[in-house]
């Protein structure tokens, strides 16, 4: 037996030894598929051998049919081709390997290599007027985020921790995130590989996510927040700054990595820290309020699942200090108002308690356990503007605070399932403003509005029910047109069964999106109507319906 | 092989993201014999990626049902000669030769334990590319001279005498950079 120590070792040993230790030794790193497709370019052609080879192909089932079926230019075309290939092969094929590798199998690699048992998240959820809002592959449960806020710099940062539960094999997936530059994405603690592409981040970790596993997207970001501009919109959302105030809202992705699509609701834990004595006010509950020297860290929290194509958060930065008013039913209301804020217009929020009160005897209970006001004297297009439990009222007068507090039921609890739902959201909370004018005044002043809206929309409108475009949401036909709707449908039901509709609306649909076809579903179980004219009419059809 | 199968058939179709596929069954197998042709992890990287990018551009001539490895084995092997023809592979320090730390996580600890295997890797980096290539399909990969011809391109003679001069330069230093490592080492226990 030959004892084959080092010192007597073959180049041929030393170089299978060599190999094999580096083998061992070696990790091939990740190639970033990511990081390579912008690079891929376009594919070549085949080649002529190939292509020609399928007009053969064709050319040859052209001829098996009766003759009667082809003509006398295909045969001849098949003919030319025929011929073309035939040079060809004889006069450059020997050089077609030289060109093109062609290969008959040989072994197996011997080196190790990856299965890939997953897929790529898909970037939309097929919202027709905002496409991109809303990803594949994954549902979100809770956000964290910590976030460092300094109003005048202004800056925005810190870190949005994700708990998401995968619902296919994921290589990667997207977040909706139009914020500041971010500085590191980790996935179950692991650093991720990411790259932003417009309002798409999109994250490869390294390791695939199987089908069912919870995991936790860890992003790191901060800088300069900038105001979210949504085509066609003419005034911008997320980080706005008023003349003392900032309040962000619209599509939470302007300011934290999101998942923007209604069907997916999740819970929310906040800590926004601002230089003192900056308060910041929330969706959600204050549970704490830290007091770190020059600077407060203000902890919300949304305990309700919520979600949305906007929303579901909207925060403001204020030295508003806030109040706490009686709400019904032991409902704890809080309103904050600029310390400038004059008695008259505070007198104006002492009617919130019965606005409130009147909505859950309509409506249904109250969506939330609590409530918050934050009133800012500034003029905004969007209106009075709620998400769940925070109502940003711009405008004092009750008439606007009937329609911000119905968006608690209808925007904040039930979202539209899509932007063709939106009505849902527009149409009741106007509605709310008729129930309102009706409670105070009498049925006459409530009629005498309607009619007055019947006046502003003409004679026809967008279908409610249709949306094209994000200025759609806004519109005349999803305010005053879907209002009208209710109106109509209380005059057809009567007030029995129209409030039932609305109270099994509410209550079926809690925290969760609904779409036209859920809420005509209900109208149809309740009231035990066959609805589909009336509905079609209504929502479906330009011209609008003739008073009833 | 029906993932393989699928992703070709998918990327001859246009379906950029199912390159994916091919990139992830492939990447370690390409990566380690550039890196072993090459002995620098940051060119060998380039070569994959040039690699994997020339493959899709090319992808609608792959004949299905052929070795999709050697294919690709290919395109890297032509890229690698191109690139290096005319100039030195720029090779690096045996032990950050390494796209991953030693296992050990030890920096000082050599990638390579064996005193005479780190000999002969630099015996090696100063072979032309092109000897290098049939060396480590020979191997590391295994092959045969005839699948070395089949995955290069290059006919069986030039295989055959590439091979055999990279060798040949190796065996004329070989033993005696082995007896140096012997005699130092002996020097080593005496002292």
């Amino acid at each position: 037996m030959t004892d084959r120590t080092p010192h007597t070792r073959s180049l041929d040993d030393a170089l299978n030894r060599l190999y094999q230790e580096w083998d061992e030794q070696v990790t091939a790193p990740r190639l970033i598929y990511i990081g390579i497709r912008e690079h891929l370019g376009e594919q070549e052609r085949p080649s002529l051998l190939s292509l020609s080879s399928g007009l053969i192909g064709r050319a040859t089932a052209t001829w098996g049919l009766p003759i009667s079926q082809t003509t006398v230019g295909q045969i001849a075309a098949a003919i030319a081709i025929a011929i073309v290939v035939a040079l060809y092969l004889a006069f450059l094929g020997p050089n077609i390997n030289d060109a093109e590798p062609e290969f008959v199998p040989i072994a197996e690699p011997t080196a190790t290599t990856e299965t890939v048992v997953g897929i790529r998240g898909s970037d939309g959820v097929g919202h027709p007027v905002f496409p991109s809002f809303g990803n594949g592959g994954y549902d979100v449960s809770h956000y964290d985020l910590d976030l460092n806020i300094d109003p005048v710099a202004p800056t925005l940062g810190g870190v949005a921790v994700l708990t998401m539960r995968a619902t296919e094999s994921l290589v990667s997936f997207n977040l909706d995130f139009a914020g500041p530059a971010i500085s590191a994405v980790e996935v179950n603690d692991e650093p991720a590989v990411f790259i932003r592409q417009e309002n798409e981040l999109i994250i490869e970790p390294a390791t695939v996510i199987p089908n069912g596993s919870v995991f936790t997207v860890r992003v790191t970001y901060g800088g300069t927040p900038e105001p979210l501009i949504i085509p066609d919109f003419d005034f911008p959302l997320g980080w706005t700054r008023l003349r003392d105030t900032i309040v962000v809202l619209g599509p939470g992705m302007a300011w934290y990595p999101a998942n923007q699509t209604p069907s997916d609701r999740a819970t929310f834990s906040m800590r926004f820290t601002v230089p003192n004595p900056l308060v910041v006010s929330a969706s959600g509950i204050l549970t704490a309020t830290i007091d770190n020297g020059d600077t407060s860290t203000y902890v919300w929290e949304l305990a309700e699942p919520s979600g949305g194509l906007f929303g579901p958060i909207v925060f403001t930065i204020s030295d508003s200090v806030p109040e706490s008013i009686a709400g019904p039913d032991g409902l704890a209301i809080d309103i904050s108002f600029p310390p400038e804020t004059s008695e008259f217009i505070r007198e104006q929020f002492d009617v919130a308690g019965e606005i409130v009160e009147l909505l859950i005897d309509l409506f249904g209970p109250f969506p939330y356990e609590s409530f918050g006001i934050t009133y800012l004297p500034e003029d905004h297009p969007l209106g009075n503007y709620g998400e769940p439990q925070r109502l940003v009222a711009f405008y004092a007068d009750e008439l606007d605070l009937a329609f911000g507090f119905a968006q608690q039921w209808f925007g904040g609890s039930i979202t539209p399932a899509s932007t063709a739902d939106t009505w849902l959201t527009l149409g009741f909370t106007t509605y709310a403003q008729l129930l309102w004018v009706e409670h105070v005044d009498g049925a006459r002043a409530y009629d005498a509005r309607a009619r007055a809206h019947r006046g502003r929309i003409g004679d026809n409108t967008r279908p409610p029910a249709v949306a094209t475009s994000p200025v759609d949401i806004l519109d005349f036909a999803n305010r005053f047109r879907g209002a009208l709707t209710l109106y109509t449908l209380r005059q057809e039901l009567g007030d029995d069964d129209f409030f039932e509709v609305l109270r099994t609306f509410t209550d079926r649909f809690k925290h969760s999106a609904a779409s036209t076809a859920d809420f005509i579903a209900v109208a149809e179980e309740v009231s035990q109507q066959d609805l589909a004219e009336f509905f079609d009419a209504w929502l479906y059809t330009e011209a609008v319906p003739p008073p009833g | 092989m029906y993932l393989e199968d699928t992703a070709i058939r998918l990327c001859q179709q246009g379906d950029r993201d199912e390159f994916r596929i091919i990139i992830e069954l492939y990447n370690t197998r390409l990566y380690k014999t550039a890196l072993f042709t090459t002995h620098n992890p940051a060119a060998a990287q380039d070569a994959v990626q040039e690699t994997f990018i020339r493959g899709w551009k090319r992808i609608r001539k792959f004949k299905p049902g052929t070795n999709l490895g050697a294919w690709l084995t290919r395109i890297l092997v032509n890229y690698l000669i191109d690139e290096y023809r005319r100039r030195r592979v720029e090779t690096v320090n045996l032990d950050s030769a390494a796209s991953a730390p030693h296992p050990s996580g030890s920096a000082n600890e050599p990638l390579l334990a064996d005193e005479e295997s780190r000999m002969l890797l630099g015996l090696i980096a100063e072979l032309p590319i092109d000897q290098r290539i049939p060396l480590v399909m020979r191997y590391y990969d295994g092959m045969h001279l005839a699948e070395i011809a089949e995955v290069t391109g290059w006919r069986l003679g030039t295989v055959k005498s590439r091979l055999n001069r990279g060798l040949r330069r190796l065996r004329e230093k070989f033993p005696q950079e082995q007896s140096r490592i012997n005699s130092q080492s002996t020097v080593g226990r005496m002292s």
